[in-house]
């Protein structure tokens, strides 16, 4: 292929062309011949190593880090010893230089307690609406992780490492299933808020796996994807005509050059560029939902309108094969608070009112679409964050970061629903059995397990080495499985 | 950066150089080197190099063994010495399964030592 040749191919999209390729055609950009040999089309579809529980995950990251004590850890003996020093024997064996040094023992004075559903699971009065659905959830309630601060515990909720460079869960996926819909990318990442979040790309990044396995994020409001929208003075029909000609040049390349990967890489990727300016925009438009799912998902309520339409095209985008979507939540400018999320080191009563409302609503309304649709045993649904907070104060209304003992839950196929694994401690600081605790490792191959994935034998070797998912560690959590 | 960190808070004092008796204070590169080895055990045994393997497990029960008399001169750490023996244990049964061709336990195996290495460190990681 000469110079010119691959110049001509490089920038003869016109209004497609390398800005729309570069951005949300992940691993597209710097395309070289190397790389287009492993690219022919590294998103088929391919097997699991068994026949998967689910099809896809919908990962709730609850950006901050909620106190899972204000929300489903109710402690009797917390609230017994509120206002006291923590006795020296829930220390044991943790170090607690957090920022906010060990305070006394809190408990927000408006918090109140009910336990629902069959299964008896405790929420409090900041969920009533999730309480409905208890049933519907598998809690993890002996969660750990490694707690520095929000960045590197981010990146390890969603990669397994606290530093830059490794696959996230999602690009893992896609790696080893593939896309199981032509015309969509497999890993899509959702927020909420009106700014990317936190550390950005680096956690929905493919590592050493090749870009085309990252995330590609979805942005809130009616054009989700930079640079898809074609400029307005160019119509659909001058598109296509340019794409055939373009397709046709590239048959001709193509049928000269048979052996040429290169040329067929881009040739698919300019029709799946092509293909997505129209599936994409539909599968987010919520405009054609009814108004009874609008209140469904709490779009009419200010508050918990933006995550109820993230996670409303989130459904969307399940209903379109899209195998995992991580969705990130923050409060969005349009909220009347200085609050981003759920960080709560003070006024952890007014932050966890708000937060709890912008998700409650929209989350049970997710849950309950994706049971009455025939989805929710299809699909995952993962409620999780960085880390969770301190039984004690900080700032006198306000809970540290711990990662010591921590609730998570998910909820949908191939799991026990209305089901409890592990605990905390009497005061929710440390998990009670050592031998119980979850750690993100843990998380990460009990969902790829449901995907019918052995995270054992989900490997790519880099340098020379062998890799998979859960780095040296992982184990799937058996107990909760169905 | 921050098991580093975690390292250094847990065996402070280290004195840099050869544990080579009871006594000694571990240092920090005995346990990056366990580390990095465990990281390539993991990587050959997926990989089914049997000779890499063995070598990588052999060099980890020696190691464990210096983390075992470490903390059985030290008397007050039952766990650290229960946890060090399973690890020196477990890379035996490494070597086995290996030999046998059987990967599968091989890596069950050295799943089970990289969570006692971190069990290990969740205990030893007091101010």
């Amino acid at each position: 292929m000469t110079d010119q040749r691959r110049d001509f191919l490089r920038y003869a999209g016109l209004g497609l062309g390398g800005a729309a390729l570069g951005g949300f055609l992940p691993g597209f950009e710097g395309l070289n011949a190397a790389m287009a040999a492993d690219l022919i089309d590294p998103l088929s579809p391919k097997q699991p190593h068994f026949p998967a529980k689910i099809k896809s995950v919908i990962w709730l990251h609850q950006e901050g880090a909620p106190s899972t004590l204000d929300l489903y850890d109710y402690k009797p003996e917390l609230v017994k010893l509120a206002g006291q020093p923590i006795p020296a024997s829930f220390l044991k064996g943790i170090k607690t230089s957090t920022q906010g040094g060990v305070g006394k023992l809190f408990v927000a004075k408006d918090r109140t307690w009910k336990q629902h559903g069959d299964s008896g699971a405790w929420f409090s009065n900041l969920l009533p609406n999730l309480a409905q659905h208890a049933d519907k959830i598998t809690f993890i309630k002996s969660s750990v992780t490694v707690g520095a601060t929000h960045d590197i515990s981010i990146l390890k909720l969603n990669t397994g490492d606290l530093n830059p460079g490794r696959p996230s869960l999602g690009a893992w996926i896609s790696y080893a299933l593939g896309s199981a819909n032509p015309d969509l990318p497999p890993y899509v990442v959702l927020y909420n808020g009106d700014r990317e979040p936190r550390a950005g790309s680096a956690n929905w990044n493919s590592g050493f796996l090749p870009a085309v396995y990252q995330g590609t994020p979805f942005r809130p409001g009616p054009n989700p994807i930079i640079y898809l929208k074609g400029p307005d003075a160019r119509t659909d029909t001058m598109q296509r005509k340019s794409l055939d000609l373009l397709q046709h040049l590239n048959r001709l390349g193509a049928d000269r050059y048979p052996h040429d990967t290169e040329l067929r890489a881009r040739i698919r990727s300019y029709e799946l560029a092509d293909r997505m300016q129209v599936a994409a925009p539909i599968a987010v438009d919520i405009g054609r939902e009814s108004e009874a799912t609008r209140e469904l998902y709490g779009i009419n309520d200010p508050v918990s309108k933006t995550y109820g339409e993230t996670l409303l095209r989130a459904r969307r985008l399940v209903e379109r094969g899209v195998r995992f979507i991580q969705v990130v939540s923050s409060l969005p400018k349009a909220v009347a608070t200085d609050r981003l999320d759920w960080d709560a080191h003070d006024g952890l009563e007014e932050n966890h009112k708000q937060m709890a409302q912008l998700v409650d609503k929209p989350i049970a309304g997710l849950l309950h679409d994706l049971k009455t649709l025939g989805l929710l045993d299809s699909t995952l649904v993962v409620w999780t964050s960085e880390f969770g907070r301190t039984s004690w104060g900080e700032s006198g209304s306000g809970r540290d970061h711990n990662p010591w003992g921590y609730t998570q839950w998910m909820a949908g196929g191939g799991l026990k629903a209305g089901y409890t694994y592990g605990e905390t401690d009497d005061v929710g600081l440390q998990v009670a059995d050592k031998d119980k605790a979850v750690d993100t490792y843990d998380l990460h191959a009990t969902v790829l397990q449901l995907m019918g994935l052995d995270h054992l034998k989900t490997t790519f070797v880099n340098n020379g080495r062998s890799e998979r998912p859960t780095v040296v560690y992982g184990k799937v959590i058996k107990d909760i499985l169905a | 950066m921050h098991k580093k960190l975690i390292i250094a808070l847990a065996f402070v004092p280290a004195l840099i150089g050869i544990v080579h008796a009871a006594d000694a204070d571990l240092d920090m590169d005995l346990m990056q080197t366990i580390e990095d080895t465990n990281k390539s055990l993991s990587s050959n045994i997926a990989l089914q190099n049997i000779p890499a393997s063995t070598a990588d497990a052999r060099e980890l029960q020696t190691l464990f063994a210096q983390v075992e008399a470490h903390f059985a001169a030290k008397g007050d750490a039952a766990d650290a010495v229960d946890l060090s023996r399973k690890s020196k244990d477990l890379a035996g049964a490494i070597i086995k399964s290996v030999g046998s061709k059987d990967f599968g336990a091989a890596t069950d195996a050295a799943t089970d030592l990289s969570r006692a290495c971190r069990t290990c460190h969740t205990f030893y990681k007091k101010s």
